[in-house]
């Protein structure tokens, strides 16, 4: 433990913090001393900090407003490094601990001497709308270059962090019958009551402990202290099975009893303290069947000259700080009161030994407090001090000045309707105003919903408890025995004032915006009368507090300015979140590696160890090359491969590719309805490729499909549509064809595949299965046979995608390693080359084979050569559409190969078809475009391309230039000719 | 938002998967059909689009697969419930005339 330093404005005793256990930590590097359980605005008060921060636009020098949730001035940065870098901490609600280090924020150069509070100076010169005035001088470009880096540098909310967040976020789902919104004495008395009639319970309570008011405001319950009496009621919510969640701040509400929380689990705690690889924050979903707003009220200040300065806070928060933290915020106080809460405060402090004087707005008025001058009838007309308040002058029935250190300002309560808004949509109706209470109500609630404490306008705790007690019955709770509230506190209706008479400039209304009194009135003057236009011009209301201490009163202003009841302005809609929570607690683990699952082949581990390079197609990683000693780029292994899989015998991984296993007495017609050629005459034992088309006649994928048995077929896809096909075969059979007798489901995980392709796969085929016939009569092309190897099925096909004699086996997935190992053994005689995508793509293209790049979603049959596929004699999906007119134009472009005219041109990939050198080279004379590119075939000796372009068989033999506008319009001259480079005849394959 | 999946219960809208409006069963194919039929073009392009009580198709992905019909309000966002798209469209035939089509 080490040594206490002085506190100025600590006292010697009172409040809950453990005066045992001081703690250091420094603000803007000067090192203070506060205690376990402080929040940083607690201690640095008690050390005599008044100037927290500087404000947005005018760089005025700020102080504390709040003692909670929605401080809008002292918002600190934590620095712990580069990547804990944490901006825009509310003072209010950061607790220390020992080694915390923070800064204040929006100041250039000392906090004490901001260069930039000129802009206070000049501020007549900077109302509302100053800047969408002022910068339209010299353009958008000016405003680009020159205004806007200025005015962002000026105008900003703390630093974001210079690296990647090390933290870790979890996601948890989070289940209750009844969620209650708020830990105060009222939430905790309805979850109790719900809790003892058997219903699981969550109460989330936003700061650092459960409670709410009951621990600061000094009454005793059953002549238990607050403190003790709120320990007691989560005892008994946690004995009878109900969670109580402090530092968790439910941030929004969504359909269904859908609840967004986040728990902040670390930020409290001493680094050393936090247990390593657990979160920094848990992101709860909560599901809940009813809810319950227990979310209190927001104090609001009232608009006067000065009221922002450094010393002036909310009543409520002076009377937190003394209260819960046992810091008195002032020697010499002065409360300006509209309503009788403020003299509880008052006298709270005259019991701390301030000397307290009372200014009521009230001419009328009874509460009489021993040692407090009351001064009746009477407003705050300005707060002096610019760095720390020193005095205040008064005005109305009486006028004068006060010396004085604090001024607590009690302009009236604010019940935190948020989170009834955020259903606004379907509720249809939103806050209500109470011209009575001078406050916005929650709207009428359905029957899953509650509302208690003082959210629902009541005053006193015992009020408070009552309507608690109505919450829990309302959603079927018991009845709870209420505590004998002992309570000093005198409570009444406000009188209205939002703003002082004379209020304009300088009499703030929202703090962190530096919106003014001045400023709605401009706004209602200059046309925006709507509250939204309103929000939109002073920005009342916006940034990381969304105006939680303004709102009310800035529209309470606009009303009053263009003669209209508040209640005829209305509110802006509350939106989640309620206040800001880290992106990272929402995202959890779901990024960078982790943000999507990786999909692995069975061999991808031998991939690995030899030598493959790795691309990503959907989830899976398929590998793109396999470098070998004398490959210097890799085209050099593309081509290698290529070579040797065209000259002798290659290998290949086809694992990825999507794969459905269909079954039943109608899975031929079923096939006959997906595809759009015939499946009824194929025998068993053979493969067919077929092409499915979209509903609207475009094509959609293709793969082949074999028939194992009458009844049983294995189809493939392509590995990018193995998900749509299903989801599409899936949507078909049950929403247009529940009457076939089929069933289906993917093995795409089950069978790893491999392909062996070149002259020399015959021969490979018949070592790896000796007792087979795999003769051309034995296993013709589009031949089927199913096996065993070792013991296990293996499923070979004989079908090429390169263009060369090609089988492909499937065996099942746990044994595919030891196939593929045994494949390389055997077919090592012949120089077994495994090839990756790069080079299986050279020799797609020079087969003319198409791929997602030619089956882009815009292309139909004809489009791709394929039209005759079609049977006539039978519905498809996209049969009707595929008739349409328009896929007869002639004009429609279609597939064309192209070769570069220099050996050296590299065609560009996405590159655009001209008939002319010479421009202009845009959609007047643009005939087509390249899809894909094979930057170097063997065949041609240089680069060729698949193509689309209009009557493409007209262009066979001529020349066209490729022009690409992403890549430094560079014009090159290529010849086309028929997409089928290699072996047109197809003699290869049926070899 | 919940859906009440008719084989696996009240799961989480995130597993599934919406496809757009159910609002006219598949044509069925004849001999003759031209694209041009209107009922062609009803069901692929023609979508009401309103604000209030709509049905859906939705796909279970991650979870049992099934295509589900969802019967919801848009402006109220409530789920009044679910049928099998198995189901859907030979309900919808056996109801009576006036209660289609409105």
């Amino acid at each position: 433990m080490s040594a206490r330093l002085p506190q100025p404005n600590r006292l010697e005793s009172g409040g809950i913090i453990n005066r045992d256990r001081p703690v250091i930590f420094t603000f803007d590097r000067r090192v203070y001393q506060g205690f376990e359980g402080d929040s940083l605005a607690s201690a640095l008060l008690a050390n005599g900090v008044k100037l927290f921060g500087r404000s947005f636009k005018y760089h005025r020098p700020r102080g504390i407003l709040g003692a909670g949730p929605e401080e809008p001035n002292a918002l600190v940065e934590v620095d712990h490094g580069p990547a804990e870098r944490d901006p825009n901490h509310r003072a209010t609600m950061l607790e220390i601990y020992e080694g915390l280090e923070t800064f204040s924020q929006n100041h250039f150069g000392p906090l004490g001497m901001d260069v930039m509070e000129v802009n206070d100076l000049i501020s007549r010169f900077l109302p509302a709308g100053f800047y969408y005035k002022t910068f339209f001088f010299g353009g958008l470009q000016a405003w680009y270059r020159l205004y806007e880096p200025i005015i962002r540098r000026a105008a900003g909310l703390g630093r974001p962090p210079l690296a990647a967040d090390p933290h870790h976020y979890e996601k948890i789902y989070t289940h209750a019958d009844t969620l209650i919104v708020g830990g105060g004495i009222a939430g905790l008395t309805t979850a109790l009551s719900l809790a003892k009639a058997g219903q699981s319970v969550v109460v989330c309570e936003e700061r650092d402990r459960m409670g709410g008011s009951a621990l600061w405001q000094g009454e005793t319950f059953d002549g238990q202290s607050g403190a003790d009496y709120v320990n007691h009621l989560c005892a008994e919510i946690e004995a009878a099975g109900g969670r109580v969640l402090p530092r968790t701040t439910v941030f929004g509400v969504y359909d269904a009893g859908t609840f967004g929380a986040v728990e902040r689990c670390h930020d409290h705690l001493a680094k050393a303290d936090r247990r390593p690889h657990t979160a920094r924050m848990k992101y709860h979903r909560i599901q809940a069947r009813n809810i319950v707003y227990a979310t209190g009220a927001i104090e609001r200040s009232v608009g006067f000259k000065g009221n922002d300065r450094p010393g002036v806070m909310l009543a409520s928060a002076g009377h937190t700080f003394l209260g819960k933290y046992g810091v008195r915020v002032g020697e010499r106080a002065t409360v300006f009161t509209t309503h009788d809460g403020g003299y509880g405060t008052a006298a709270a402090l005259a019991q701390a030994g301030a000397a307290v004087t009372v200014l009521d707005a009230r001419a009328e008025a009874n509460v009489v407090i021993d040692g407090v001058t009351v001064i009746k009838g009477v407003y705050a007309k300005q707060a002096h001090g610019r760095m720390g308040l020193r005095r205040v002058d008064y005005d109305g029935a009486s006028n004068g000045s006060l010396d004085t250190d604090s001024l607590l300002v009690a302009g009236g309560w604010n019940p935190a309707v948020h989170l009834t808004s955020h259903t606004t949509d379907r509720r249809q109706s939103k806050p209500v105003y109470d011209p009575e209470m001078l406050a916005f109500l929650p709207p009428e609630l359905v029957e899953t919903e509650a509302a208690a404490g003082s959210v629902t306008g009541a005053m006193s705790t015992a009020d408070c408890l009552t309507s608690a007690q109505a919450a829990g019955k309302k959603l079927g709770g018991k009845a709870v025995a209420l505590p004998t509230v002992a309570s000093a506190l005198p409570v009444s209706k406000p009188m209205e004032m939002w703003a002082v008479p004379g209020a304009g400039d300088a009499a703030f209304l929202d703090m962190q915006n530096d919106a003014t009194v001045k400023d709605i009135k401009l706004s209602a003057q200059e046309g925006f009368k709507s509250v939204e236009h309103m929000k939109r011009y002073t920005t009342l209301g916006m940034a990381t507090d969304q105006g939680k201490t303004a709102n009310v009163t800035g529209l309470a202003l606009l009303a009053a300015a263009t003669g209209r009841d508040i209640a005829q302005v209305g509110t802006t809609t509350f939106r989640p979140p309620y206040t800001p929570i880290p992106v990272g607690a929402l995202a959890g683990h779901h990024r960078q590696r982790d943000y999507e699952p990786f999909r692995y082949s069975p061999i991808h581990a031998w991939a690995e160890a030899n030598g493959a390079t790795f691309m990503e197609a959907g989830l899976w990683m398929r590998p793109a090359y396999y470098t070998r000693p004398g490959d210097k780029t890799w085209l050099d292994s593309a081509v290698r491969e290529t070579k040797a899989t065209r000259d002798s015998l290659g290998i290949t991984d086809v694992s990825t590719l999507g794969k459905i296993d269909i079954q039943g007495p109608d899975a031929a017609e079923f096939l006959n309805r997906l595809y759009t050629n015939g499946w009824k005459t194929l025998p068993v034992g053979k493969a067919r490729y077929g092409l499915m088309l979209r509903e609207d006649g475009l094509v959609f994928d293709d793969g082949t499909t074999s028939r194992l048995a009458d009844n049983h077929f294995y189809m493939t896809t392509t590995t990018a549509h193995a998900a749509g096909v299903m989801a599409h075969m899936e949507f078909m059979h049950q929403s247009a064809w529940p009457d076939l007798r089929v069933a289906f489901g993917s093995v795409t995980d089950q069978w790893g595949g491999l392909a062996l392709a070149g002259p020399q796969a015959r021969a490979c085929l018949a070592k790896l299965f000796p007792d087979l016939d795999v003769t051309n009569d034995g296993l013709p092309f589009m031949g089927v046979l199913e096996t065993q190897w070792n013991g296990f099925t293996a499923r070979i096909f004989r079908i090429s995608f390169s263009g060369e004699l090609a089988y492909e086996v499937a065996v099942p997935a746990d044994v595919f390693e030891a196939f593929w190992l045994e494949a390389l053994r055997v077919g090592a005689e012949w120089d077994i080359t495994p090839y990756g995508l790069e080079a299986l793509n050279i020799m797609r293209i020079e087969k003319g084979h198409v791929t997602g790049a030619e089956l882009d979603g815009r292309v139909s049959m004809d489009d791709v050569g394929l039209g005759k596929m079609v049977s006539t004699k039978k519905d498809f999906v996209g049969r009707a559409m595929s008739q349409r007119a328009a896929f007869a134009d002639p004009d429609r472009a279609k597939m064309v190969g192209l070769v570069a005219a220099k050996p050296d041109d590299k065609i560009i990939g996405g590159g655009i078809l001209f008939a002319s050198a010479d421009g202009p080279f845009d959609h007047t004379t643009m005939l087509g475009y390249v899809t894909s590119v094979a930057q170097y075939s063997p065949l041609k000796d240089r680069s060729i391309a698949l193509a689309f372009i209009k009557n493409a068989s007209d262009w066979h033999g001529k020349t066209l230039y490729v022009v690409s506008h992403v890549h430094g319009k560079s014009i090159m001259e290529v010849h086309a000719e028929s997409p089928h480079f290699y072996d047109p005849k197809n003699e290869k394959v049926m070899s | 938002m919940l859906i009440p999946c008719p084989h696996c219960g009240l799961r989480p809208s995130e597993e599934f998967t919406p496809k757009g409006l159910a609002e006219a069963p598949r044509p069925v194919i004849g001999g003759a059909d031209l694209p041009e039929d209107a009922t062609w073009q009803d069901y692929l392009h023609t979508r009401t689009n309103r604000a209030g009580d709509t049905d859906e198709y939705f796909h279970h992905a991650l979870g049992c697969r099934s295509w589900v019909v969802v019967h919801r309000n848009t402006l109220t966002h409530e789920v009044y419930g679910a049928t099998m798209a198995s189901e859907f469209w030979a309900q919808k035939n056996q109801q009576p005339e006036q209660e289609t089509g409105q």
